[in-house]
């Protein structure tokens, strides 16, 4: 949604702007009739060869600086509202990164684990930094690389060391994440609100399966956003073999359906980093709807004093 | 008593209403004071047309009045000629008044009909004082009115009462060149032909004048305002001209175009003077913001001097 997007309070009162057809009708017609103060004047023909075609228009401008402001000024009467992005104050979320073997596929430039690094540094430049961030790897077993705290320096060092290792244990990587959302919000004595943010590039093949990680997640209120990493039909050589290295896809949304969160698949680096900016914009910032009414009818008071003195700099009289 | 002569002039003629009478003895008065302090007799101070006119040079023949010998002519063809002329006939006077919506119009002192109907009165009473004969035309699109020329107070009051009853019109356009067509028509013997207009956009009236000039004498008459030469600054205004009801809005305050229009103006001025020259018709010019009786003095004081 782009910050301009309108939205208004009292849409209701819009129906006001339907009188302004009536006032532009009025005006025309008015420029037609016959205009009743003329004065008489006896050489006109001779003043017509002289005189320009009329002012043109000249004459119409203050007219329609006041059509312009009158417009806005209905508008501000049904309390206009925009779309603003405020910082969200204390908020936690734990970037969940897979470090299976697969993540070395060079499907995406120059491998998966490498865009995973850059779109994940991505992410935590985009959010504000009164976010908190954790960082959790799964391979074999899951680890917690940074625990949710708000210091970059840990979370980016935690990030840099990220390798591919072994399997994908996706599960035991979730549990890890909800373990320390649970330890910090009982170290705050409040529940901060605390999103997951899940890449994955595989099958789980270890551990407990996602989706009971997931009804956990739920109760707790935490969405899982999961980001699936591949291209499809996508293989790696390993130990002379070509083995499949396909996205669980189902899984992955089945996650995210199930926490409130989102799924999105990304097949090259380029929009897998724009997954993650887009991310930290939604969960880093809340959009809150402000009231624009003192803006807009500002506004149209500048314009109707633009129109005042148009009038009586071009037509010496305001229509 | 003024009112019980009006109440028996309307029982008399009821063509004859207070308005032109006032006029006309406003006329007179002034014209008696202009006129009875200077030189010795009434006929001979102000007055238009010849009432003496040449009718013939030729041969003497026995029996003429030798005081009548024109001398020069005598001189010149090595014979005897005489002058010969018509009695001490009577000038008939013709008012051809433009009665068009522009007549109406009038910023200074009075509209310009007004004025036409003032120098119409003092010709009247010049007129009436000669015991010469008045007749008028009125027109605007077509014939609004008129009457022959006739002799005497009653006449001039007729013509005077003609002119009220018929005011400029709105929407109507002057038709001066069917005016002086008509008025050929209608002057059978020689005559002073006074066209008063304003002459703008009085249709093609060159040629009609000049034929008319050819057999009478004719005085163009030209009304003038001050407001149809110049443009003031008052911004945006919606002009009307009144005879044809177009309407043109304007800023007045360009500089330039006010300048123009004065450069147009005085290019119509010094066009419709020259149209009178061609034509040989006298151009008398009276303004609403000038004293229109002193024009009309140095009008006659240099007509005068012009013929001898």
């Amino acid at each position: 949604m782009s910050p301009l997007a309108l939205t208004f309070l009292d849409g209701g009162r819009l129906w006001l702007l339907a009188l302004l057809p009536l006032l532009i009708a009025l005006y025309v017609g008015q420029q037609r009739r016959r205009r009743a103060y003329a004065m008489r004047f006896t050489n006109l023909s001779l003043l017509a060869a002289v005189a320009p075609k009329r002012p043109g228009w000249k004459r119409h401008v203050s007219a329609a600086m006041i059509l312009v402001a009158l417009m806005l000024l209905g508008g501000a009467f049904a309390r206009p509202a925009t779309d603003v992005r405020v910082p969200r104050g204390r908020a936690a979320v734990v970037l969940v990164v897979d470090v299976s073997r697969s993540m070395r596929a060079t499907d995406l430039s120059p491998n998966r684990m490498a865009a995973a690094k850059t779109a994940s540094l991505a992410f935590v430049d985009s959010v504000p930094g009164e976010m908190e961030l954790a960082v959790v790897s799964f391979s074999n077993a899951a680890a917690l690389l940074a625990p949710i705290t708000r210091d970059r320096a840990v979370v980016r060092g935690a990030i840099d060391r990220l390798e591919p290792i072994a399997g994908t244990a996706m599960g035991e990587g979730l549990a890890v994440a909800l373990d320390e959302i649970a330890r910090a919000r009982q170290a705050e004595g409040q529940a901060i609100p605390a999103s997951v943010l899940l890449l994955s590039d595989g099958v789980s093949n270890l551990g407990r399966p996602p989706e009971e990680a997931a009804d956990t997640a739920t109760e707790m209120d935490v969405p899982v956003y999961t980001v699936g990493v591949g291209t499809e039909g996508a293989t790696l050589e390993f130990n002379g073999q070509l083995i499949p290295v396909d996205v669980d896809e189902v899984t992955l949304r089945a996650v995210a359906e199930a926490t409130g969160g989102e799924y999105f698949r990304s097949g090259d680096t380029k929009t897998l980093a724009a997954v993650y900016k887009n991310l930290g914009s939604v969960l880093g910032y809340d959009l809150e709807q402000r009231e624009v009414t003192a803006a807009v009818a500002g506004l149209a008071g500048l314009i109707l004093l633009g129109a005042a003195i148009a009038g009586t700099l071009l037509t010496n009289r305001i229509p | 008593m003024r009112h019980l002569s009006a109440v028996a002039a309307v029982a008399d003629d009821p063509v004859v209403v207070p308005g032109a009478d006032r006029l006309l003895r406003g006329a007179d008065l002034w014209l008696a004071r202009r006129v009875d302090g200077h030189g010795p007799g009434r006929h001979r101070s102000i007055r238009l047309g010849e009432g003496l006119e040449l009718a013939d040079i030729r041969e003497y023949t026995p029996g003429d009045d030798v005081r009548t010998i024109d001398w020069n002519v005598t001189a010149r063809t090595g014979r005897p000629h005489v002058r010969v002329y018509d009695a001490d006939r009577d000038v008939t006077v013709l008012v051809v008044a433009d009665r068009s919506a522009s007549m109406g119009f009038g910023t200074a002192n009075a509209t310009k009909d007004r004025l036409a109907r003032e120098l119409v009165a003092a010709v009247a009473a010049m007129v009436v004082r000669r015991g010469d004969r008045i007749g008028g035309l009125l027109f605007d699109e077509e014939r609004a009115g008129g009457m022959r020329a006739a002799s005497g107070r009653r006449a001039a009051l007729r013509l005077l009462h003609a002119m009220e009853a018929a005011p400029p019109k709105d929407r109507t356009a002057a038709r001066m060149d069917l005016a002086l067509t008509d008025a050929g028509r209608m002057a059978k013997r020689r005559s002073v032909v006074l066209a008063i207009s304003d002459w703008i956009d009085a249709g093609a009236w060159e040629e009609p004048l000049r034929l008319l000039a050819y057999r009478h004498e004719v005085i163009a008459a030209e009304i003038r305002d001050p407001r149809e030469d110049t443009l003031p600054d008052v911004g945006t205004v919606v002009l009307e001209d009144p005879e044809t009801g177009r309407q043109l809005e304007v800023d007045t305050g360009i500089a330039g175009l006010r300048e123009a229009f004065e450069t147009a103006a005085a290019q119509q001025r010094a066009a419709r003077a020259a149209s009178f020259a061609r034509a040989r018709a006298s151009h008398l010019i009276v303004s609403t913001d000038r004293d229109w009786r002193a024009d009309l003095i140095k009008y006659l004081t240099l007509r005068k001097k012009g013929r001898r």
